[in-house]
C-alpha cells in the first residue's frame, strides 16, 4: 500500500513520556497512521506500545511531543477530547463500568463522545452494527455477566457507536481462543477498509505479519523501525523487537554456560501432567501443560506475559486448583492438596510480587519469617505456639548470611528496598533447604546487581541439589542460569530447549504460537 | 526508634488527644443545657471522677468487655461480623436454660458448666456466621445481622412462651445460688480477654490470622488455610462472646425478659470498643471499661436533668474524638 499520497489520519511528532521517577516509557516517536491501513505496533513487555497509544487516546499526557489529528495540533486533557477527535482506544483489560448493562455503557461513551444518543437511537445504532458487521452482544447484559470476550466485543462496540476513524487495539488477543482471534482479525481488516486508521498492538510476530500493512517495532521506549508487510522478514523484525546486540549476547552467555551444566540428578521432584487451569475470566489459562523437573535441574518457563505463566505458577504452589492434571512434588500427588501440603514437603516459593504475595507489609520481618515458614518443618513452631526467640534469630541469621540492608530482624517488611526484600525472601526460602524451588520473575524491577545476586543464589541452591522451577518474562535471565527452557504460549507449551539454546527459536516460539 | 514502641507512644498521644478534644466539645455542648457549660462540665468531671461511676460501670464493663475482645479477635482476620449481640443473648439464654431446667442448683461445678455451655452457644452461633462466609460466601456483616435478629426473636418467644412465669413476658429470676458476684464476673472476662491476647501473640495462629488480613495471598502461599483461620476465629469469637451473656446473665441479668430490636446493645457497644482499643484483645478491654463508664455517666447526669439522648450524643463524641485522633497519630507515626 502507498501512503505517500495520502493525507495522515493521526501523527504523533517526537513524543517522549517521562514518568515520575524518571522511568523513560517513550523516547521522541514520531509515526503516522494512514486511513485504510493497518499498523502493527510490534514489541516485548515493556517496550513503551501501550504508553504511546495511551497518549494518542488522551489517557496520559506525553510529557513532550504533538500530536496532530488530521494534519490539526491537538492537545488531549482526557480520554473524552480523543474520542471526539475520533479517536478509540480498545484497552487490553476492558474499561466497561461493571454494574451498566451494555447498552447503558455506550449510550455513556456516546456521551462523552458528543454523540448524544438516547437508548433507544443507540440500539439502533446497535441492530446496523449486528447486521454491518456480524458483531453482537445482548446490549441489556449486565457488564459483569460477560465474559471476557463479550467485554472486548463491547469494547469494539463502542469504537463503531462513536464511528471512530482511528481505532486502537491494545493486545487485543491476548485472552482470546483461535477462532475468536481469527474472528477479530477479519473485523479489523473490514474497519481499515472502510477508510480507518487501525493500530494494532501486539507482542506476537505471527499476528503483526497476518494483519498488517505496515509494522512498526518498538524497544525499551524507542521506536527502532517501521517496515512494511511485503518487506518484512522475521529474523530482521526479530533484531528489531530484542535488538541484534543482545541476541549476539545471549549467545554468547549460552556459550559460557556451556561448561557450567550442573549433574542433574535422576529424581524427579516435579512432575506435572496435562495440567488445565482456568483464567480469571472462566477461560483456559493453562491448557494442557506436562512437564519434569530434576534434582539440581534449572528448568526456566518463558513466555510472554499473559500466556498462562501465573496460573500455571500459581496452581503449582497450590493457590489455584486445576480443572484437569496432576501435578506431583517429590513423589507425592499434591493435584488437590493446598500450598500447606508443598511446605510441608519443603518446596521454597518465591512469588512474583514481593510485598503483599511473599511478605506482609506493616509487619517485621521476625512476622514474616514465621509466616514464610509457617507449614514448613523448619518452622519455629511446636504444638502451634511460635517461638519468637527463634524466630528472630532465623530472621538475624538470614539477614547477615544475604547481607540484608536492614536495621534488624524487627524492621518493617515495607521498609526494605526492593533488592533487599527480595534477598531476604529468596533466604528465607533457602533456610528450607528445598527440594523444589518454584519462583516467578524473581528478578524483575531489581537493578542488575541485585538481580545478579539473585541469579548467583538460585544457581547455588541448585548445586546444592534443589529442583528449580524459574517462570520468567525475562528472556536473559532464562538463558543465563537455565539447564532447559520450556515456552508457554497460550497456555501451552509449544517448544522445549535444551542446552546450548538457539536464542532465535526461542523467541520465535514465544512470538509466534 | 522500635517501630513496635514508636506505635504505642503515638497511640498514646492520640488518645490523650482525643480525650481532651471531647471534654472541650462536651464543655461547649454543656452550654446548651439547662446547667450553662460550667455547670454541666463540674457535675460532668465530678460524675467521670467519682468511684461509684465507676463500680456501677463494671456490671456493663463485664458483656461490653466480652463482645469487645472477641470482636477485635476477629476483625484482626478482616471477618468484620457483628454479631456478639446475638450471640451475647444465646448465651445468657443456653447458661439460663441448663443452670434453671437441667441442673437447678446452684454450686461451682454447675455455674462452671452454665458458662461453658453460653460459651459453646455463642460459639454455634459465631460458627454460623463464619462456615456461611467460608462455604456460600455470604457477607458476614449481613448474616451477622440477621442472626442478632433471630437471637433477639428467640428471647422474645421464650420469655413469652415456654420460659414464660408470673404473667409478665419474663422468666422467673434465677435464685440467689445460681448466681456469681461482680468480681468474679470482671475476673473471668478479663482472663477470657487475656487468653485471646495470648492467642493472638504466641500462636501460630496469631501469625495467620495477621496475614490473612493485611496479605491473603501471601497467607494462602505460605500455608496458612484462609478458611480454617476464618472458621477458627468466628468459632472463639462466638464462644467468647457467649461466655459474655452467660456472665452478664449470672450476676446482672439474673433473667430475662422481651427486648426491643435494638438487643441490649452490649454487643454493638463492644464493636466500638475493639476498634477503639486497636483490636489487641487487652486494649479492648481498656476501650469497654472507658465506654461502659460513660454508659453508667447516664443515670448520674439524668439525675441533674441533662437528657438521656444528649448524654449518648456525648458518649459518641468522645469515643469519636478517641478514635480519630488516635488513628490520626498512629499514622502519623508510621510516616
Amino acid at each position: 500500500m502507498n501512503n505517500a499520497d495520502k493525507k495522515p489520519l493521526l501523527s504523533l511528532r517526537n513524543i517522549t513520556k517521562i514518568y515520575p521517577g524518571g522511568v523513560i516509557a517513550n523516547k521522541d516517536i514520531s509515526l503516522d497512521i494512514y486511513p485504510g491501513e493497518i499498523l502493527a505496533l510490534l514489541g516485548e513487555n515493556g517496550a513503551g506500545k501501550t504508553t504511546l497509544v495511551s497518549i494518542a487516546a488522551g489517557l496520559i499526557k506525553p510529557t513532550r511531543g504533538q500530536i496532530l489529528v488530521k494534519g490539526e495540533s491537538v492537545v488531549f486533557n482526557s480520554p473524552r477530547d480523543a474520542m471526539r477527535k475520533g479517536i478509540a482506544l480498545i484497552p487490553q483489560n476492558p474499561m466497561l463500568i461493571d454494574n451498566f448493562t451494555v447498552l447503558e455503557n455506550l449510550v455513556l461513551v456516546s456521551r462523552l463522545a458528543g454523540k448524544r444518543y438516547g437508548i433507544r437511537l443507540a440500539k439502533k445504532r446497535l441492530e446496523e452494527i449486528e447486521k454491518k458487521y456480524g458483531l453482537f452482544v445482548n446490549p441489556s447484559a449486565y457488564v459483569w455477566s460477560l465474559s471476557f470476550g463479550e467485554r472486548q466485543k463491547a469494547e469494539i462496540l463502542k469504537a463503531l457507536l462513536i464511528d471512530a476513524s482511528i481505532v486502537l487495539l491494545d493486545e487485543p488477543t491476548t485472552h482470546l481462543s483461535p477462532v475468536e482471534v481469527d474472528k477479530l482479525l477479519s473485523l479489523t481488516r473490514q474497519l481499515a477498509n472502510e477508510g480507518r486508521g487501525v493500530v494494532f498492538i501486539t507482542h506476537r510476530l505471527s499476528e503483526a505479519l497476518r494483519v498488517a500493512d505496515r509494522i512498526a517495532v518498538m524497544r525499551r521506549g524507542r521506536l527502532v523501525a517501521v517496515v512494511s508487510r511485503k518487506d518484512a522478514r522475521v529474523d530482521q523484525l526479530l533484531n528489531y523487537m530484542f535488538g541484534e546486540e543482545r541476541i549476539g549476547r545471549l549467545t554468547e552467555i549460552v556459550k559460557r554456560r556451556r561448561s557450567l551444566s550442573r549433574k542433574v540428578s535422576k529424581d524427579i521432584v516435579l512432575r506435572v501432567d496435562d495440567l488445565w487451569v482456568r483464567g480469571p475470566h472462566g477461560e483456559f489459562s493453562v491448557r494442557g501443560a506436562s512437564l519434569e523437573l530434576r534434582g539440581a535441574e534449572i528448568l526456566g518457563v518463558a513466555g510472554i506475559a499473559g500466556n498462562g505463566q501465573r496460573e500455571f505458577f500459581e496452581t503449582l504452589i497450590g493457590i489455584r486448583k486445576p480443572s484437569k492434571g496432576m501435578i506431583s512434588i517429590c513423589g507425592v500427588d499434591v493435584t488437590s492438596q493446598s500450598s500447606s501440603m508443598r511446605g510441608r514437603l519443603g518446596v521454597g516459593i518465591i512469588p512474583e510480587d514481593r510485598l503483599g504475595w511473599a511478605l506482609v507489609p506493616g509487619k517485621s520481618l521476625v512476622f514474616n519469617t514465621v509466616l514464610g515458614l509457617y507449614s514448613s518443618p523448619k518452622a519455629p513452631i511446636r504444638f502451634s505456639i511460635v517461638n519468637w526467640r527463634i524466630a528472630r534469630k532465623i530472621a538475624r541469621d538470614i539477614i547477615k548470611s544475604l547481607e540484608v540492608k536492614v536495621p534488624g530482624p524487627d524492621a518493617n517488611a515495607e521498609s526494605l528496598s526492593g533488592g533487599n526484600m527480595q534477598r531476604f525472601i529468596v533466604g528465607r526460602e533457602l533456610y528450607k533447604a528445598p527440594c523444589l524451588l518454584l519462583a516467578m520473575n524473581p528478578t524483575s524491577g531489581l537493578d542488575v546487581e541485585a538481580a545478579e545476586r539473585i541469579r548467583d543464589l538460585l544457581l547455588r541452591e541448585a548445586v546444592r541439589g534443589a529442583g528449580i522451577l524459574l517462570v520468567s518474562e525475562d528472556l536473559d535471565e532464562l538463558v543465563e542460569v537455565s539447564d532447559r527452557i520450556v515456552v508457554m504460549s497460550r497456555g501451552r507449551i509449544v517448544y522445549e530447549a535444551y542446552r546450548p539454546f538457539n536464542i532465535d527459536k526461542i523467541a520465535e516460539a514465544m512470538t509466534v504460537s | 526508634m522500635d517501630t513496635r514502641l514508636r506505635g504505642l507512644v503515638y497511640g498514646a498521644i492520640g488518645l490523650v488527644l482525643g480525650l481532651l478534644f471531647s471534654v472541650l466539645v462536651s464543655v461547649v455542648l454543656g452550654a446548651f443545657t439547662s446547667l450553662g457549660a460550667l455547670g454541666f462540665s463540674k457535675i460532668f468531671l465530678s460524675s467521670l471522677l467519682s468511684k461509684d461511676t465507676w463500680v456501677s460501670a463494671l456490671p456493663y464493663f463485664v458483656p461490653i468487655a466480652a463482645s469487645a475482645s472477641s470482636l477485635a479477635l476477629a476483625y484482626r482476620a478482616g471477618f468484620i461480623t457483628i454479631g456478639a449481640e446475638g450471640q451475647v443473648m444465646l448465651g445468657a439464654v443456653a447458661a439460663y436454660w441448663l443452670l434453671y431446667y437441667v441442673i437447678g442448683h446452684g454450686g461451682v461445678v454447675a455455674i462452671t458448666a452454665a458458662i461453658l455451655v453460653a460459651g459453646f452457644m455463642g460459639a454455634l452461633y459465631g460458627g454460623l456466621v463464619g462456615g456461611l462466609r467460608v462455604g456460600l460466601g455470604v457477607n458476614e456483616i449481613l448474616s451477622s445481622l440477621m442472626l442478632n435478629y433471630i437471637a433477639i426473636g428467640i428471647v422474645n418467644y421464650l420469655v413469652a412462651g415456654p420460659w414464660q412465669q408470673g404473667g409478665y413476658t419474663r422468666t422467673a429470676p434465677l435464685p440467689a445460688n445460681m448466681s456469681i458476684g461482680l468480681s468474679i464476673a470482671v475476673l473471668v472476662v478479663v482472663l477470657v480477654g487475656l487468653f485471646l491476647e495470648l492467642f493472638i501473640v504466641f500462636t501460630k495462629y496469631g501469625v495467620a490470622i495477621d496475614s490473612v488480613r493485611l496479605a491473603r495471598k501471601a497467607a494462602q502461599t505460605y500455608g496458612v488455610g484462609v478458611a480454617s483461620t476464618i472458621i477458627i476465629v468466628a468459632l472463639l469469637q462466638g464462644f467468647v462472646a457467649g461466655i459474655g451473656g452467660g456472665v452478664l446473665l449470672l450476676q446482672l441479668l439474673r433473667q430475662l425478659r422481651s427486648v426491643g430490636l435494638g438487643g441490649w446493645g452490649y454487643g454493638y457497644m463492644g464493636i466500638l470498643a475493639a476498634w477503639l482499643g486497636g483490636l489487641r484483645p487487652l486494649g479492648a478491654l481498656a476501650a469497654s471499661l472507658l465506654i461502659a463508664v460513660l454508659y453508667s455517666m447516664r443515670s448520674t447526669l439524668q439525675l441533674y436533668g441533662v437528657s438521656d439522648s444528649f448524654v449518648l450524643a456525648l458518649e459518641a463524641i468522645i469515643v469519636l474524638s478517641v478514635l480519630a485522633f488516635t488513628t490520626l497519630s498512629m499514622r502519623r507515626g508510621e510516616k
